[in-house]
C-alpha cells in the first residue's frame, strides 16, 4: 500500500520544471493569458523574459498565437483556468492546435474543484472530456507534483498536443521524485482484491486513505491511479474487472465524458463488468473550499469509503 | 413606489452630489468590510468601481427594489463579475436582499457567490465572471427592449484588462451596427490587471480612438468624480444613434493606502493590521 508522503505546492513546481526545461532546450516558450499568477511561471519570465508571451485576457489567441509559435518550430507551453482554456479556447485547441497536429502544450490551471472559491462559472467540469474528445491530444491529470513534474518533462520530450491539468494547491505526494512518466500506463497502488478502485488527479489521494481505511474493516481494494485519461491502460482496466468484483472509479470532473466514462467505455467493450462513477453528477460547482465541495460532490476519502461500503453490503 | 435606488430621491434633494459621495464613502467602507470577512477576495476592482455603481444605483437607473422583476426596469451587467461584493453592498442598502446575507460572502454552503449568479440572488440580471462576455449579453438586452418598445437602459461595466477578450470587439461592432443608443457601457479603467497594469500586459491605448472607430459614443472622466460620472450617463442619455462609452478613470483599490495602484492586490488576503490600517485610511478620507 502507498502512503502519503510530504507536500508539495503545484504552481512552484510549474515554475521550476518549465525553467528548468527551457534551459535545457532553447525551443521552449511560455504563453500566459494575464494568469500568471495562477500557473505560477513567474521565474520562467525572470530567466527567459524573452521567451515568455503575455497575451492578455484573451485565451482564444493564447491558443491559437500558440499553433503559430509551434508551427516555425517552437514549444510552446500555454496556461489558463482549465475552464477557458478547454471551453472559450475549445474551437482553437480543436483547430488550430490539433487539426494542424502542433506542438502545443497546454495546461489548464485550477482545474476541477481546485478553483474553490472562484465558484461555478470558473471551475472546469468538463475539460478532461473536452480535450478527450480531440483527435490527436494526450490527457493527463496528475495524482501529485512529483508526476506533475514528470508529465510536463514527458511534454516537453515528446511531439504532439498535449493537455495536463494542474491542481491549484498544496497536496501530499504519492509517487516518487524523478521518475518517468510513461503515457498510457496506469499505477499498481494496492493489490487487493474485492473491490477495484480508479483514482485519477487529487482523488488519487483520497482513494488512497480510502483503501487504508477499508483494509481495516476487511475490505481489500484494488487501487489503481490513472493520471493518463488519453492514451487509457486498457489492459490495466480489464485486468481489473477480472480481479474484483466491481469498480469503482472516481474524478474531479463531471461523470460524462472523463475518468469514469473512458473505463466505462473500455469495460463495455471489451470486458463487461459493474461500474460505480463517482464524480460531479451532472451539475456545476459552486464557491466554496475544495475539501467542503469534494465532500458534498462525493469524492473524498469519507465519501469513497462508505459508498464502497454500501456497494460491499449489497453484494 | 421609488423608481430608482429606495434612497435615490433623498439624496438626489438638497444636498444633490455630495449625498451621492457620501453613499459611496459607506458602501466602499462596507465593501471592504464585507471582503475583510469573506476571508479575501478581489480588493483592487471592487474598490475601483464604488463610484460607478453608486453613481448607476442611486441615480441613474430606473429599478424597483420593492419589485425586482420588474419588466420596464434598467439592466445592469457586471460585466466583471468578480467585483460582486459592492454590488451585493448595494443590493442590500437597497433592500434587494437583506443584509445579513452579506455575511456569507463565499461562504461553503452559503448564497452569496463572489462571481455575481442570478439564480440566487435578487436584483442581478445576469451571472458572469468568464470575462468578455458580457457586453454581448448587454447587446442582446439591448435589442430586444428595442424590439418591444420599452424605454428602458442597458448598463454594463467591464474590466480594462477585460477589454483583452476579442468578444468584447465583437460586441462592440454589434452595438454600432445596430446603433444601439440605449446601451450605455462603462469601462473601469483602473489601469491594472492580474500580472500587471493593463499598458504592460498588453496596451489599450490608444482606447478612446478604438471605441471611436468602432462607432460608439465616447467620453472619459474621472471615475471617482461622482458629479462627471452623472453627467456623463446624462449626456449618454441625450445622444440618439450610437451606442456609448464612458471611460471612467479609476484607481484600482482606491482608498486603501497600501492598495492603490497595486496590480498586486487585484485579489488576496490581508492581515487584521491590514485591515485595521485600511479602516484608517478610509476613515481620514471622510473626514478630509
Ligand atoms: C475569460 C476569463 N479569463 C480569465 C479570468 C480570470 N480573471 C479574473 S479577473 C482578471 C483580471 C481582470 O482585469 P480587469 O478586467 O481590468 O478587472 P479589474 O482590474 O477591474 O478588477 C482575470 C484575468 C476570467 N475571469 N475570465
Amino acid at each position: 500500500m502507498r502512503t502519503l508522503g510530504e507536500q508539495k505546492d503545484t504552481n512552484a513546481t510549474y515554475g521550476r520544471t518549465i525553467t528548468e526545461l527551457a534551459a535545457e532546450n532553447p525551443q521552449i516558450v511560455a504563453v500566459e493569458a494575464d494568469l500568471m499568477k495562477a500557473s505560477g511561471s513567474a521565474p520562467f519570465k525572470e530567466k527567459f523574459p524573452e521567451r515568455m508571451f503575455n497575451v492578455g485576457i484573451a485565451e482564444q489567441d493564447a491558443l491559437s498565437f500558440s499553433a503559430g509559435l509551434a508551427a516555425m518550430g517552437k514549444i510552446p507551453f500555454v496556461t489558463g483556468f482549465a475552464c477557458f482554456v478547454a471551453q472559450r479556447a475549445c474551437d482553437q485547441a480543436q483547430n488550430s492546435i490539433a487539426y494542424n497536429d502542433f506542438n502545443v502544450k497546454v495546461i489548464g490551471t485550477y482545474a476541477g474543484l481546485t478553483s474553490e472559491k472562484n465558484g461555478g462559472t470558473h471551475i472546469s467540469i468538463d475539460d478532461l472530456a473536452i480535450y478527450r474528445n480531440m483527435p490527436r491530444f494526450q490527457v493527463f491529470d496528475p495524482g501529485d507534483a512529483n508526476e506533475f513534474e514528470a508529465i510536463l518533462r514527458y511534454a516537453a520530450s515528446c511531439e504532439g498536443p498535449v493537455y495536463i491539468r494542474s491542481n491549484k494547491g498544496k497536496f501530499p505526494t504519492f509517487t516518487s521524485e524523478g521518475r518517468t512518466f510513461q503515457p498510457g500506463k496506469a499505477v499498481l497502488l494496492n493489490e487487493g482484491k474485492e473491490i477495484g478502485l480508479i483514482t485519477t488527479g487529487i482523488t488519487t489521494i483520497e482513494g488512497i486513505q480510502a483503501s487504508e481505511e477499508l483494509e481495516k474493516e476487511g475490505i481489500s481494494l484494488r487501487h489503481i491511479h490513472m493520471p493518463s485519461i488519453k492514451p487509457i491502460d486498457m489492459d490495466a482496466i480489464v485486468e481489473t474487472a477480472k480481479k474484483t468484483k466491481l469498480i469503482v472509479t472516481v474524478e474531479n470532473h463531471t461523470i460524462y465524458g472523463g475518468l469514469g466514462s473512458a473505463v466505462a467505455e473500455v469495460l463495455c467493450e471489451n470486458y463487461p463488468a459493474r461500474l460505480v462513477r463517482l464524480g460531479l453528477q451532472d451539475h456545476f460547482g459552486e464557491t466554496a473550499q475544495l475539501h467542503y465541495m469534494m465532500h458534498k460532490y462525493g469524492i473524498d476519502k469519507d465519501a469513497i469509503v462508505s459508498k464502497i461500503r454500501e456497494i460491499v453490503a449489497e453484494l | 413606489m421609488s423608481e430608482k435606488g429606495s434612497l435615490a430621491r433623498q439624496l438626489y434633494n438638497e444636498e444633490g452630489e455630495n449625498m451621492l459621495e457620501k453613499k459611496a464613502g459607506e458602501l466602499r467602507r462596507k465593501t471592504f468590510e464585507t471582503i475583510y470577512h469573506a476571508g479575501g477576495g478581489h480588493y483592487g476592482g471592487s474598490l475601483s468601481a464604488i463610484e460607478i455603481m453608486t453613481v448607476l444605483y442611486y441615480d441613474a437607473m430606473k429599478l424597483r427594489p420593492q419589485e425586482p422583476e420588474w419588466e420596464e426596469r434598467d439592466r445592469f451587467i457586471l460585466c466583471k463579475g468578480h467585483a460582486g461584493p459592492p454590488l451585493y453592498v448595494i443590493l442590500a442598502d437597497q433592500g434587494f436582499i437583506s443584509s445579513d446575507r452579506l455575511e456569507e460572502l463565499d461562504k461553503n454552503g452559503g448564497s452569496l457567490p463572489k462571481h455575481v449568479d442570478r439564480l440566487k440572488v435578487q436584483g442581478i440580471d445576469y451571472s458572469s465572471g468568464p470575462l468578455g462576455q458580457g457586453l454581448s449579453v448587454a447587446c442582446g438586452m439591448a435589442s430586444a427592449a428595442k424590439l418591444d418598445k420599452k424605454d428602458l437602459y442597458v448598463y454594463a461595466l467591464m474590466g480594462d484588462g477585460e477589454l483583452d477578450e476579442g468578444q468584447v470587439w465583437e460586441a462592440a461592432m454589434t452595438a454600432s451596427h445596430y446603433q444601439l443608443d440605449h446601451l450605455i457601457a462603462i469601462v473601469d479603467r483602473n489601469r491594472n490587471q492580474i500580472d500587471g497594469s493593463t499598458e504592460t500586459v498588453m496596451a489599450l491605448e490608444p482606447l478612446e480612438e478604438k471605441w471611436k472607430a468602432f462607432g460608439w459614443n465616447v467620453q472619459a472622466v474621472d471615475g471617482h468624480d461622482t458629479k462627471a460620472l452623472k453627467s456623463a450617463i446624462e449626456t449618454a442619455k441625450a445622444a440618439k444613434g450610437k451606442p456609448n462609452v464612458i471611460i471612467a478613470n479609476t484607481i484600482k483599490g482606491k482608498g486603501i493606502s497600501f492598495m492603490e495602484n497595486q496590480y498586486t492586490w487585484h485579489s488576496g488576503q490581508i492581515t487584521q493590521e491590514q485591515f485595521q490600517q485600511g479602516l484608517k485610511d478610509l476613515e481620514g478620507r471622510c473626514k478630509g
